[in-house]
């Protein structure tokens, strides 16, 4: 009996197998695509950026950046170009980033968020999944959120933005090395000084000049090592707008900006625009970051 | 996307037999169910024996109105992992409603190749423990569990019934599930719902192998 009833069901099996087989090969394939994987279970980290209202991307350095519930420290002596990942606390609902700049500033952001854990798998283990980030309390001038989900493939979550003040002309000494090639000068400077409080700043080659925003000409005094001293002034055009963020108080820009003295031995001076590609007719303007305005051939 | 392609597929496959049965649609149409089936899914009970990890078993019933069948699924299971860090277990039951339609009407036997839409539900208790440490957070130790969680969603079903013997029947359901949707957890997110699977898919495939026992109610015409 049972080997009649067998023999019935594979003669009505071989009727539909066409359909059967079909079916059952599609269900196959299907399910080894459901198999759990363990690579990148996390969406633990957000990105945050960093810009200055007003213009581009912010450059500022930052000392390092502390996180609530950690002792780690992160992020030391970075420059903030690129966006930066923070790791968010599975422990709790909100985290708070401490940002400390080279200039002395010192930035304060929390983050709140859902965190909740599921299981996985036997081998991946557990994951923790975020979402719900929000960022209502800064220090921060301005704080935009574009994704309050944590996303696996990188996505900016926050754009912080701070004041733009854009009172520094950037200058850069080259020297002609062979030919026509010109390179970075060598030149060795003991201080540089301005003729009001603002503060000079150097990078190599580069100097960063602070401009009187009371005055329409800075001089910038040069000393050296063997005592000599040489001059370069700068005026320029100045006009005090009020800013349209309501954080911000006015802002004075600095345009024209061109050498009216200087006692260096220089060939010539040029326009440069290294900072901004489009940014020719800007290049005679004070930016936030600084660019170099000027490069003077030694 | 996946998604999208499985849906895809049932549907074109259930107009090309549509099509097709249109061509041979002969038979008088009587609406009085002729016989109630029931049965139980031998791949969960056979699955309970082998598989660690799972413990569950599912009946069913299904009447039939000429080539439309009434279906009634009624199931429980459970899941347990375990290992180094984590411990993880959930145990439920759900049911399922929906309907068959048969694509095989001539046949004399009421043999099927049937399309079918269901409605789940499920009522399940979770627990995960684990054991784990972090090298920015430190350890993460912790005891979570979800109660009385509710879960609902919808399938594609397609598969065959094929008469054995007299009243016993075989056959196999295969089933698209989608649209899970399940009630607020407050510290986890459901991992496994019974009678659906893995609770972070969008859709989820599922497979019984089901014999059945057919009583019928009224002569076959």
């Amino acid at each position: 009996m049972v080997i009649a009833a067998l023999t019935y069901l594979y003669s009505r099996i071989q009727t539909m197998r066409k359909f059967a087989w079909f079916i059952f090969c599609i269900f196959i394939a299907v399910s080894c695509l459901n198999e759990p994987d363990c690579y990148q279970l996390n969406n633990d980290q957000i990105i945050v950026s960093f810009n200055v209202l007003g213009f581009s991307a912010d450059r500022d350095t930052l000392l390092d950046v502390r996180v609530s519930g950690t002792d780690s420290i992160f992020y030391t002596n970075t420059i903030v170009t690129n966006a930066l990942l923070l790791p968010l606390n599975p422990k709790a609902k909100e985290v708070t980033y401490i940002f400390r700049w080279k200039n002395g500033r010192t930035d304060t952001l929390v983050a709140y968020y859902s965190a909740k854990i599921q299981f996985v798998s036997d081998e991946c283990a557990q994951r923790y999944v975020f979402t719900d980030l929000t960022a209502p309390t800064s220090t921060f001038d301005s704080v935009r959120l574009l994704n309050g989900t944590p996303t696996y493939t990188p996505s900016i979550n926050l754009a912080v933005y701070r004041c733009a003040n854009p009172v520094v002309s950037g200058i850069k000494f080259k020297t002609i090395r062979v030919g026509t090639t010109q390179v970075d000068s060598v030149l060795v400077v003991s201080n540089v000084t301005a003729d009001f409080d603002g503060q000079v700043q150097q990078n190599g080659p580069s100097f960063y000049l602070p401009l009187n925003k009371q005055k329409g000409i800075t001089t910038f005094k040069f000393s050296f090592p063997d005592g000599s001293l040489d001059s370069l002034s700068l005026s320029y055009t100045r006009l005090t707008t009020r800013s349209l963020i309501n954080s911000c108080d006015s802002v004075t820009s600095f345009s024209q900006i061109r050498i009216a003295a200087t006692s260096f031995d220089t060939t010539s001076t040029t326009f440069t625009n290294t900072a901004r590609s489009d940014a020719v007719r800007r290049s005679t303007s004070a930016q936030d970051p600084a660019i170099i305005n000027f490069e003077i051939l030694l | 996307m996946k998604y999208f392609y499985n849906i895809t597929f049932l549907l074109f496959s259930l107009a090309a037999s549509a099509q097709e049965d249109i061509d041979t649609l002969q038979v008088k149409q009587d609406f009085k169910p002729t016989g109630i089936r029931f049965g139980t899914d031998l791949l969960s009970i056979a699955r309970s024996s082998y598989d660690k990890t799972f413990k569950g078993w599912e009946v069913s019933a299904d009447v039939d109105f000429y080539r439309y069948y009434f279906v009634v699924d009624y199931g429980s299971w459970g899941r347990e992992f375990r290992s180094d860090t984590s411990n993880y277990s959930n145990n439920g039951s759900y049911f399922r409603v929906g309907a068959d339609v048969n694509f095989l009407t001539k046949d004399p036997d009421r043999n099927m190749f049937f399309f079918g839409l269901r409605y789940g539900r499920g009522t399940f208790d979770e627990n995960l423990s684990i054991v784990n440490s972090d090298p920015v957070w430190g350890p993460l130790d912790g005891d979570f569990r979800n109660e009385r969680v509710r879960a609902s969603w919808f399938e594609l079903t397609t598969g065959l019934r094929v008469k054995i013997w007299k009243m016993i029947w075989m056959g196999y359901t295969a089933r698209l599930k989608f649209a899970l949707n399940t009630s607020s957890t407050p510290d986890m997110l459901p991992f496994d719902v019974p009678g659906y699977g893995r609770a972070d898919e969008e859709s989820y495939w599922g497979f019984n192998y089901q014999i059945f026992v057919r009583i019928p109610v009224k002569k076959q015409l």
